[in-house]
């Protein structure tokens, strides 16, 4: 952009230098045409001022012998001045080829002055004195006749070149318009674009401010704008994108608040009267009288009710998950406690088609991590039992622990199960996404819940044909704090 | 304690059954109220020897309940039903006197075996 306005200002520039360039030697020209022209027509003058005394000459020889006669003093003074008015001619003219015509005029004129000059000095012999008048008028008129030839010559040049420099300056007069019109025009229209270069990625800009003041962080700038309006379109998207998803987790948080609320609120609601209920069948199904039919019915009925307290307990671990009691914790230690305890859950016992082998991996040195053991035993005992179903035919559940030195530790659980089907890796953290028959679809989203509520990121890797491996991260805390270790 | 005497207070008028019948097969003498009034001339004519106090009741809290009873000098255990889970009103309650606390939905056989365990 600001190489673009320089470019543009310098352009300008360039075409007004030019332009005042180009007047400046237009009117510079122009001037010295018509200087030129104001010269020629000065020599034109004195060229008719030659015929002229070449003509009083004449008119003083024909009556001469008259009453009219203006005497011999006159007819000199016309003669010098005659000479006069040709040797001015030699001052303008300095081409060879106009000297030769100039000299031979002048010879003529010289001939013209000697048969003057007899005709003067002639006195008594009266008829050769009619002849040199005759001789000097003879040479006379052929010198009128020259003098005549070069002015119209001279004149018809005068009007070629009068001609031409007014069309010179008639041109140059169009170009001064053109210019004059050409320099505002351009520069209107190159502002023109200018202004809407800037006024439309603004306006973009501006639509764009717009939507984030009306809550849309969903909207990006679509158009393909320049220079530094790009940047700031791209920079504009990553904020609003930014926004969005810190938008979307405060709404998401929000929602599983009030989901939580609810959640308590129904839970508790149904607990009061489920426990009558309970109590109740409980009550008659040890009554004396009752069929063993009519018990085993009842029987199945407070096995329901027992899966729905365990569905209103997973519920209420999601919706409303217990504050966690932070203490310093040896994260190995907590997951070697849990796979001790793996053997009593049914899942890890079925062996009926193939037996799990469990193979750990632990970082030696593993920082201690501020965080609720309770909590993460709920975390990994989630992701080994959603293992040991993923293995019903046996396999190998890994777990491996890494870190990086006050930054992070990262636990790695892998089976070699049967994987996760691309169409559900999307969905696997949803509450109540199950694929499992009597499965509630609240375990793993509980288990997301619970990592993050320690400021953890848990990701699942999906590019296995068989298995799954998830990886869950948590951040050290930077200063030491203080507390026991677990 | 076979022949004791249990005093229940719920709102829920089928737990009060259930618990009434469930305490008396295993030979208690039960008495129940529904709520706070006259809870505390009850307890002290009948003079229970354990009162299974729900923390839910309207008007008063069991909680609420408890701290009179204690305050007053009361001589009866006292044991909360409680709908909530998690561990703080039961901590309370323990702090403020009750021997026990039972979670609904509680097992009616429990029920029994929390005041043998007492008694």
């Amino acid at each position: 952009m600001k190489k673009k306005i320089i470019l543009g200002v310098l352009s300008f520039s360039l075409f007004f230098l030019v332009s005042g360039i180009f007047i400046v030697i237009s009117i510079e020209r122009g001037i010295s045409n018509l200087d030129n022209l104001i010269k020629l027509h000065k020599v034109e003058l004195l060229r008719e001022h030659l015929l002229i005394d070449l003509r009083r000459v004449q008119s003083d020889i024909q009556l001469k012998n008259t009453r009219y006669a203006k005497g011999a003093a006159a007819m000199v003074a016309h003669a010098r001045s005659m000479d006069a008015a040709m040797d001015g001619c030699f001052r303008c003219h300095h081409s060879a080829n106009i000297h030769k015509i100039l000299w031979e005029l002048k010879e003529n004129i010289n001939r013209y002055k000697e048969a003057i000059s007899r005709v003067l000095t002639i006195r008594a012999d009266v008829k050769r004195l009619e002849a040199e008048e005759d001789a000097a008028y003879r040479v006379g008129n052929d010198l009128v006749a020259q003098v005549d030839l070069i002015v119209e010559i001279a004149n018809r040049k005068l009007d070629e070149k009068t001609d031409s420099t007014l069309a010179a300056i008639a041109i140059s007069k169009k170009i001064l318009f053109l210019l004059l019109i050409a320099g505002p025009l351009g520069a209107t229209v190159s502002g023109f674009f200018f202004i809407r270069s800037v006024t439309k990625p603004v306006g973009v800009l501006l639509e764009a401010t717009r939507h984030v003041k009306n809550a849309d962080f969903e909207y990006t700038i679509q158009e393909t704008l320049k220079d530094e309006f790009a940047e700031l379109a791209t920079a504009f998207n990553e904020m609003t994108s930014s926004i969005n998803r810190q938008y979307q987790e405060m709404q998401r948080a929000e929602q599983l608040t009030v989901y939580g609320e609810m959640a308590a609120g129904l839970a508790h609601e149904i607990k009061t009267p489920l426990a009558g209920i309970k109590g109740a069948m409980n009550l008659l199904r040890k009554e004396n009288g009752i069929t063993e039919e009519n018990r085993e019915v009842l029987e199945s009925a407070i096995g329901e009710i027992k899966r729905i307290e365990s569905l209103m307990k997973e519920l209420l671990q999601y919706a409303r998950p217990s504050k966690p009691n932070l203490m310093r914790v040896d994260l190995n230690e907590v997951l070697k406690d849990i796979i001790d305890l793996l053997p009593r859950y049914p899942a890890f016992r079925r062996g009926d088609f193939g037996t799990i082998e469990v193979s750990t991996d632990f970082a030696p040195d593993l920082p201690v991590l501020d965080t609720d053991p309770l909590q993460q035993q709920q975390i990994f005992l989630n992701l080994f039992l959603n293992a040991a179903d993923a293995m019903q035919e046996g396999g190998t559940l890994t777990v491996g622990t890494s870190y990086h030195q006050r930054e992070w530790i990262e636990v790695v659980v892998s089976d070699t199960g049967r994987g996760i089907p691309p169409e559900h890796m999307k969905s696997i953290f949803k509450p109540f996404f199950t694929t499992k028959p009597k499965g509630t679809g609240l375990g793993l989203a509980t288990t997301k819940r619970l990592v993050e509520q320690h400021g953890g990121v848990i990701t699942v890797a999906a590019a296995q044909i068989r298995g799954t491996s998830f990886h869950i991260r948590f951040p050290l805390q930077k200063e030491a704090a203080g507390g026991k270790t677990v | 304690m076979s022949g004791g005497r249990v005093l229940v207070v719920d709102d829920d008028a089928l737990i009060l059954t259930v618990l009434q019948k469930a305490l008396k097969d295993k030979g208690y003498k039960v008495n129940t109220e529904t709520g706070a009034r006259d809870l505390l001339a009850k307890v002290r004519s009948w003079a229970p020897d354990v009162v299974l106090l729900d923390v839910n009741l309207p008007g008063k809290t069991g909680i609420e309940i408890l701290e009179e009873i204690k305050e007053k000098g009361i001589d009866t255990e006292i044991v909360m039903l409680t709908a909530d889970d998690t561990a703080d009103t039961a901590i309370k309650a323990m702090k403020l006197g009750a021997v026990d606390y039972l979670t609904k939905p509680f097992d009616v056989d429990e029920v029994g075996h929390r005041h043998r365990q007492d008694h």
